[in-house]
């Protein structure tokens, strides 16, 4: 290649393996934290660089230089400079070679870049290995250069690898996560392959009121909702008590060892049942193997996390969603769906919090056995493959919550679900408290900005590459800028997402009303 | 103070069996007796009237009889189709009663804006306003709920029913949660705060109210239905009948929903399992059982279910216990051999020989195990067609192709081919 045609930006000036320093050109260059730079060593081998540091570097020395800014500040020569600038003070950027490409593939490096090699952007065109869609691609977003994004070159998993190889999101508020959940959500309805059971706390993804996903093109056929008070177009969310299995509160409800023998003493007496056994004091089979306070901490906690109480014989349900009318089928329904390759969105904003978590383990137990049992019968293939979003992943994951309450279904599937395509993506403030044999399981990180400098530490530390150099690129992403480090990508890839509005505006149906009435 | 009587899945011309085809008639008579005595003003029949779009005349016949009395009487019948009896593009016997002004279709859709309107048949006597929407094949009623024009039966003044014949998503019974293909509808596609909701289709009695929604009434079958899952209800004593409903200044009084139990019908559940057993001691065991067992002029329905030790689920004579239970008066018996399982089946050889070999032997060795109402199909032709839709079964997506719409749909067309069922499936 001819220097005349290539717009450099910079030279490799010094450096080692873990960071090559390089001389930013001055005249109209500003390099960035997170820039994707490339060496072009010969026609067939290039190194892609990624910055991760930034310094000033001068021919002057630091006292001349201090001199000069006093001479400056105390008004003792304004017109004071510096003898070709340019040359004298320039910018320092600390590199990482992240990838080569050669003619045979792409490859870590292993070899430092040729000393003194001139460095420029990267391109499309260097990035198209990063654009060819895999089977089944979920979209991310676009591939980013700094603050520079490369609107050609879209960031996309293969959906299978993704989703059962589960994903961490670490993410603190305001930094874009709905925005790239629905965006990649919006992909995968596209696809109609794979279910995805979304637990929204915040009601913010079907779109009720606003563009969501349910003005996708595929919404009628893959997307299911369900709300305490949906609207037409979704499903009121009841569940019936007696689809309640001791089970679904492991790990969630808090149960004392005296609690949880009682539990399942009922539910072996009086099957799906137990609950309103529970509450009408049906202790008369028992003996004395249940004692009257055990009983009624029970049904404290039944009424506290379900609430379902007895009142004057009767068993009343409190809770909008658990019921004895109806809702006999509704876990089978939501499960069915997502074996079907639907997304499933539970609206849970109107729940407590612990309401929410059994919700999730009721349906997340359901899928996990079905398809566990599908693979005994060798039928797992038949089988689309589930993810399981759980905001605010430590109220099941965190270390105090598994030791004070025991293992529960997110923790399994986070352990096991791989084997049988069940798949967790866990969205977190605070990754610290997620312990490490979990996180070690969370094969895809999307990294967004986060302030929290001990927060960086841990996802750093279990992330698929070395991010170790990264803790400042973290810290600066802004809205909407990732970093997806995945056992699947040959580097953590620098990602833009785009704003959802403006890909779901720009894609949503049109024409709605196509279908022509025929009356008879 | 005004009553009215809510109906639905009476299937007249369900059974072949003479006994019930003249109970069916006497159940149906009976309700109509009630209803007169009970001077209810109006009837509702939500869908599944009769059990095809044109049933047996002989029972036909005796239906119009009573439907005339009610004529005489000023009780109108307000009907909708149901999955039944309703045929896409010809007339049904519904249409005929209606002809004869013996019955009041109240399913009136026009198109409005896009939307589906219901215009509303006012009740002379007592001025209730109903609308209805019909059931569809498979179904696809529910694009009609989509469409529906709910606002404005919801500015509608007055006392007002709603009668419909789809399951309710939210309140899909457990017995049907494995029916993943069964389309219900959302609750909230159904307009809001109808005084009364009078369902069919859901074959369980039930109520349910919810906000917005009071008065969701399912009476399920007022006879025995059709198929096993009813049979084996009425055989286990499960109640069979409909709703009368008593109404004052327009609104319908506490505990102002009555069930009215129709029993015509004495039935008896028999159960057997064989897990552990071989198919030849079975047999014995069953007819030492049935001998113990009251069959005489009762619904009988025998579940013989488990995992035999050895043999083929085939030994089992059930043409013998048939006989037996039919030579004892026993009414209509069914065997329900749907849990049946041999551990045999299980250990199959698997000899040498290329892909198609080895299924093709499969096929031959456990085709006699497999229960079919059509010998044909536990024969050479089995086989064939069970090879045919293996090879249909196994196709791939084409390479590249984003959608599996296309290859669903092909292989259901080559599989409804194969089994020559096409003339079966409609729409």
């Amino acid at each position: 290649m001819q220097d005349k045609e290539i717009d450099f930006v910079g030279q490799v000036v010094s450096g080692d393996v873990a960071g090559i320093l390089i001389r930013e050109k001055n005249v109209g260059k500003n390099i960035e934290l997170g820039d994707l730079l490339i060496i072009d060593e010969d026609e067939n081998n290039s190194v892609i660089l990624k910055v991760f540091d930034l310094s000033f570097g001068s021919q002057i020395s630091p006292s001349n230089m201090e001199l000069a800014a006093g001479l400056s500040l105390e008004g003792m020569g304004d017109d004071i400079g510096f003898y070709e600038s340019n040359l004298r003070n320039y910018t320092l950027a600390k590199a990482k070679a992240i990838i080569r490409i050669t003619k045979e593939g792409i490859k870590i490096p292993k070899v430092l870049p040729k000393f003194f090699s001139k460095i420029r952007y990267a391109t499309k065109e260097d990035l198209q290995f990063i654009s060819e869609p895999p089977e089944d691609p979920v979209y991310l977003g676009n591939i980013r250069s700094g603050s520079k994004v490369l609107d050609d070159v879209p960031v996309q998993l293969n959906g299978n690898d993704f989703f059962t190889h589960h994903v961490l999101i670490p993410a603190t508020t305001g930094r874009g996560k709905s925005n790239l959940v629905k965006t990649m959500l919006w992909s995968v309805l596209k696809l109609g392959k794979f279910g995805v059971l979304v637990l929204d706390a915040h009601d913010e993804y079907y779109g009720r009121h606003e563009l969501g996903l349910k003005d996708n093109q595929n919404a009628k056929e893959k997307l299911r909702y369900y709300s305490s008070d949906a609207p037409v177009g979704g499903n009121t969310l009841l569940i019936n008590i007696r689809t309640i299995s001791p089970e679904h509160f492991e790990g969630i409800v808090n149960f004392t060892e005296a609690q949880s023998q009682a539990i399942w003493l009922f539910s072996n007496e009086f099957g799906e049942h137990w609950i309103e056994a529970i509450l009408q004091n049906e202790v008369e089979t028992f003996g004395t193997m249940v004692q009257d306070s055990t009983l009624a901490v029970l049904q404290r906690k039944l009424r506290t996390s379900l609430g379902v109480y007895n009142k004057g014989g009767e068993i009343i349900c409190d809770n909008p969603v658990f019921t004895l009318q109806g809702g006999e089928s509704t876990l089978d329904s939501i499960t069915g769906q997502l074996q079907d390759g639907k997304i499933v969105i539970i609206d849970t904003s109107k729940l407590a919090d612990q309401t929410e978590l059994l919700i999730g383990s009721m349906i997340a137990s359901k899928v996990f056995y079905r398809y566990r049992a599908s693979k005994g019968k060798g039928q797992l293939v038949d089988n689309c493959p589930i993810s399981i979003i759980i905001e605010e992943a430590p109220r099941v994951l965190s270390n105090e919550q598994l030791q004070e309450a025991g293992e529960n279904i997110y923790s399994t599937i986070a352990r096991e679900g791989r084997k049988f395509k069940v798949g967790l993506i866990a969205i977190t403030q605070l990754t610290s408290l997620i312990p490490k044999i979990i996180l070690s399981n969370l094969n895809t990180k999307i990294i967004l900005g986060n302030e929290m400098s001990a927060e960086r530490r841990s996802i750093i530390d279990c992330a698929a590459q070395d991010l170790s150099e990264e803790d400042k690129t973290i810290g600066s992403l802004d809205k909407g800028e990732a970093i997806v480090s995945s056992v699947f990508t040959k580097f953590a890839i620098p990602i833009y997402t785009p704003l959802f509005e403006d890909i779901a505006g720009r894609e949503s149906k049109k024409n709605e009303d196509d279908y022509e009435l025929k009356l008879d | 103070m005004f009553k009215f009587a809510h109906m639905a899945d009476i299937h007249i011309g369900a059974h072949k069996d003479k006994r019930l085809m003249e109970l069916e008639i006497q159940a149906f008579n009976e309700s109509i007796d009630i209803c007169i005595k009970q001077e209810v003003k109006f009837i509702i029949i939500a869908g599944d009237f009769f059990d095809k779009p044109v049933p047996e005349l002989e029972q036909v016949k005796k239906i119009i009889e009573k439907l005339i009395e009610l004529s005489q009487l000023n009780i109108p019948v307000y009907v909708i189709y149901g999955s039944h009896d309703y045929s896409p593009g010809q007339d049904s016997m519904i249409d005929l009663l209606e002809a004869a002004k013996l019955i009041v279709k109240i399913y009136n859709p026009k198109s409005v804006e896009g939307k589906i309107r219901l215009e509303m048949y006012q009740d002379r006597e007592t001025g209730v306003k109903l609308a209805g929407i019909s059931a569809r094949k498979v179904g696809l009623e529910k694009t009609y709920f989509e469409k529906l024009d709910r606002e404005y039966l919801e500015n509608q003044d007055g006392f007002k029913i709603f009668v419909f014949h789809s399951g309710i998503e939210e309140f899909k019974p457990s017995f049907l949660k494995g029916a993943m293909d069964m389309e219900c509808i959302p609750i909230n596609w159904f307009p809001k705060d109808f005084d009364y909701y009078a369902g069919g289709h859901i074959h369980k009695r039930d109520k349910f109210n919810i906000q917005n929604y009071q008065n969701i009434i399912f009476p399920g079958p007022s006879f025995i239905g059709w198929g096993t899952k009813d049979y084996t209800d009425v055989a286990k004593g499960e109640k069979r009948g409909f709703y009368i409903v008593s109404c004052e200044d327009n609104k319908i009084i506490d505990d102002g929903i009555k069930f009215i139990e129709i029993k015509k019908i004495e039935g008896n559940f028999i159960e057997f399992d064989v897990t552990g057993k071989r198919s030849k001691q079975v047999n014995d065991e069953i007819n030492k059982k049935l001998e113990d067992e009251e069959v005489d002029n009762r619904l009988v329905v025998v579940r013989i279910f488990g995992e035999l030790l050895s043999g083929n689920t085939s030994d089992i004579d059930t043409i013998g216990i048939r006989k037996y239970l039919t030579d004892k008066n026993a009414i209509s018996p069914q065997i329900n051999r749907n849990k049946l399982t041999t551990k045999e089946l299980k250990n199959v050889r698997v000899s040498d020989g290329d892909k198609s070999d080895i299924e093709k032997r499969l096929f031959e060795e456990n085709i006699v195990n497999i229960r079919s109402e059509n010998k044909l199909l536990q024969n050479e032709k089995g086989i064939i067609m069970a090879n045919e839709l293996l090879k249909i079964l196994k196709k791939s997506p084409i390479e590249g192709a984003k959608e599996s719409t296309a290859l669903k749909n092909k292989i259901t067309r080559e599989a409804i081919e194969t089994l020559e069922i096409s003339e079966m499936v409609e729409e």
